[in-house]
């Protein structure tokens, strides 16, 4: 494996047709990604190298997720008086605990794949909106921009 | 003694009721049911009615017409406090932070977020005035977490002087997403499992204040005959993943001889387009929109689904149970551990593979001791421990 496709990461929500994926990949494709436990099983069966993205995230960092959003709204409010002396954003905190829930586990999983792999380009794939897997990797998208790392689309337009 | 159950909503109501009817014929309590309101993005807000034959007040009739319009007034400045100071914050430079921001600066500029905010301030306002008006002493809240109901309510009534009592919906105590973070509001916790009790007190309360009572909803259903070998039953819940998984399902059934599939669609969401394609083929059936969950077991040897109560009901009738979870996150519902090993399929192989050994008797639904501790039992449980909360209150 090349230095440049060790440094390439593709990050995949669902099992690619084979021609597009020969073509896209080449003979080095770098870090291959599976974003769910389904895709896992079938890039097995096809024999495409992998790993998990839950690789990326431990059960300690789920346990955290809250405690990290409190702690940071209450810093936020810190600059606000009238919203520090509301009761409301703890009173709220279950509704933003949901709404970021998704959000925080990608962010996480985002960070830790910088982190580890180092890439020097990430490559997300494009699926139809109503594709299961499509808001993680939307969410994906949006934490790779967030640590400032945009990715590209996979499979690259021709 | 009045014991106070306020800001149950709807879909809460039942997990209570065998609590309140026994409370009915209680020689020395007496249940008084004051109903939540709750916000459901496909139809905004709504709330519940009170159980027939329980007294009732309602929160809305505890305001004269000048206290409301100071509700609405503080409602609408909540509103632009928060979004502003939300679009101040997504100029922060870290990173969590801006996406928290982000989303905030989302969630606030939703249309229904001015008519929350009013409803907050309602609430706020109308606990407050029925705390003055009725000095209750002992208050049962469904949990201490939720924006429109427990959190505000545990603050309102605590601070005039009633001890604050979550009775756990079956719903709080199986959600790993319902978060414990901030302050605890409420003086004790009956809640329906150890894993819930576990978590609160992880959360820093005291072990002294948390009893595990079970489910009293649960304590009707008892293991029945045996069920009719190779009827599968997937419960549809709109959630990611539950055409993939009926597809895969559909196909896993459909191999295996004499195997049959029903589907159920959520009672409160549109059928989904892609359904009736599924329902052309053999081995298949809808089932009506509408049919209670339950009314469905009867034959059914194996009920499928990601995060249903129906899976937990179906274990206590004796009945297999599968539950697929195809995405990378963990798992939403908070299964025993040995358990999950058993039941959930990861994937399209692994569902196959529950299938089989459904059909070849090695399925197995949750266990009893860990989702309905007490069982059938739980109602009475609930009881004494109020009886024991109450004296302490008086």
């Amino acid at each position: 494996m090349s230095a440049l496709a060790a440094r390439r990461v593709i990050i995949l929500g669902a099992l690619p047709r084979r021609r597009a994926w020969r073509a896209a990949l080449g003979r080095e494709p770098g870090r291959v990604i599976s974003i769910s436990p389904a895709l896992s099983d079938a890039l097995v069966d096809a024999g495409v190298a992998h790993r998990s993205s839950e690789r990326y995230f431990a059960a300690a960092d789920w346990s955290a997720i809250h405690d990290r959003v409190a702690v940071q709204l209450r810093r936020m409010a810190a600059g606000s008086e009238a919203i520090a002396r509301s009761p409301w954003l703890d009173d709220w905190s279950h509704l933003l605990g949901d709404e970021l829930r998704d959000t925080l586990y990608w962010m996480r999983v985002a960070e830790q794949v910088l982190r580890r792999e180092r890439p020097h380009q990430v490559c997300v794939q494009r699926l139809a909106s109503a594709h299961p897997a499509s808001p993680a990797l939307a969410a994906l998208r949006a934490a790779f921009a967030q640590f400032g790392h945009p990715c590209r689309p996979w499979p690259p337009a021709r | 003694m009045k014991i106070f159950f306020v800001g149950y909503e709807q879909a809460n109501v039942c997990y209570i009721l065998p609590v309140l009817r026994a409370l009915q014929r209680h020689p020395r309590l007496q249940p008084v049911f004051a109903p939540g309101t709750d916000f459901k993005e496909h139809r905004g807000l709504h709330t519940a009615a009170a159980p027939r034959g329980i007294a009732a007040r309602h929160l809305d009739a505890a305001l004269d017409t000048a206290e409301l319009a100071a509700a609405e007034r503080r409602g609408v400045a909540l509103c632009r406090t928060a979004r502003g100071w939300a679009a101040d914050a997504a100029d922060a430079a870290a990173p969590l932070t801006r996406v928290l921001a982000g989303r905030l600066q989302h969630l606030l500029g939703r249309r229904a977020m001015p008519g929350l905010f009013r409803t907050y301030a309602r609430i706020e306002r109308a606990a407050a005035a029925l705390a003055r008006r009725e000095q209750p002493r002992l208050v049962v809240l469904s949990e201490d977490s939720d924006f429109l109901r427990g959190r505000l309510l545990a603050r309102i009534f605590a601070a005039h002087g009633a001890r604050v009592v979550c009775l756990t919906p079956w719903y709080y105590s199986t959600f790993d997403s319902y978060p414990l973070i901030g302050e605890r509001r409420a003086h004790a916790y009956l809640v329906g499992t150890g894993a819930h009790a576990r978590r609160l007190i992880a959360a820093g309360v005291p072990r002294r204040c948390v009893e595990v009572v079970g489910h009293p909803v649960f304590d009707a259903l008892a293991a029945d005959a045996s069920p009719a070998p190779g009827h599968f039953l997937y419960a549809l819940q709109g959630l990611p993943w539950d055409r993939t998984i009926a597809v895969d399902l559909l196909a896993a059934v459909a191999a295996q001889p004499g195997a049959r599939l029903t589907i159920k669609p959520h009672p409160q969401l549109p059928l989904p387009a892609w359904l009736a394609r599924l329902a052309r083929r053999d081995h298949v059936r809808i089932a009506p929109a509408r049919t209670a969950g339950i009314a469905l077991l009867g034959d059914v040897r194996c009920v499928v689904a990601q995060t249903s109560r129906l899976l937990f009901e179906a274990s206590l009738l004796g009945r297999d149970v599968i539950v697929p979870h195809y995405a990378a996150t963990p798992l939403l519902v908070a299964l025993p551990r040995r358990d999950a090993a058993a039941v959930v399929a990861a994937s399209a192989a692994q569902l196959r593979q529950r299938v089989r050994e459904s059909l070849a008797g090695r399925g197995r639904g949750l266990s009893r001791a860990a989702i309905a501790p007490h069982h059938p039992h739980a109602t009475q449980r609930a009881v004494q421990a109020l009886e024991r909360l109450s004296a302490d209150a008086r």
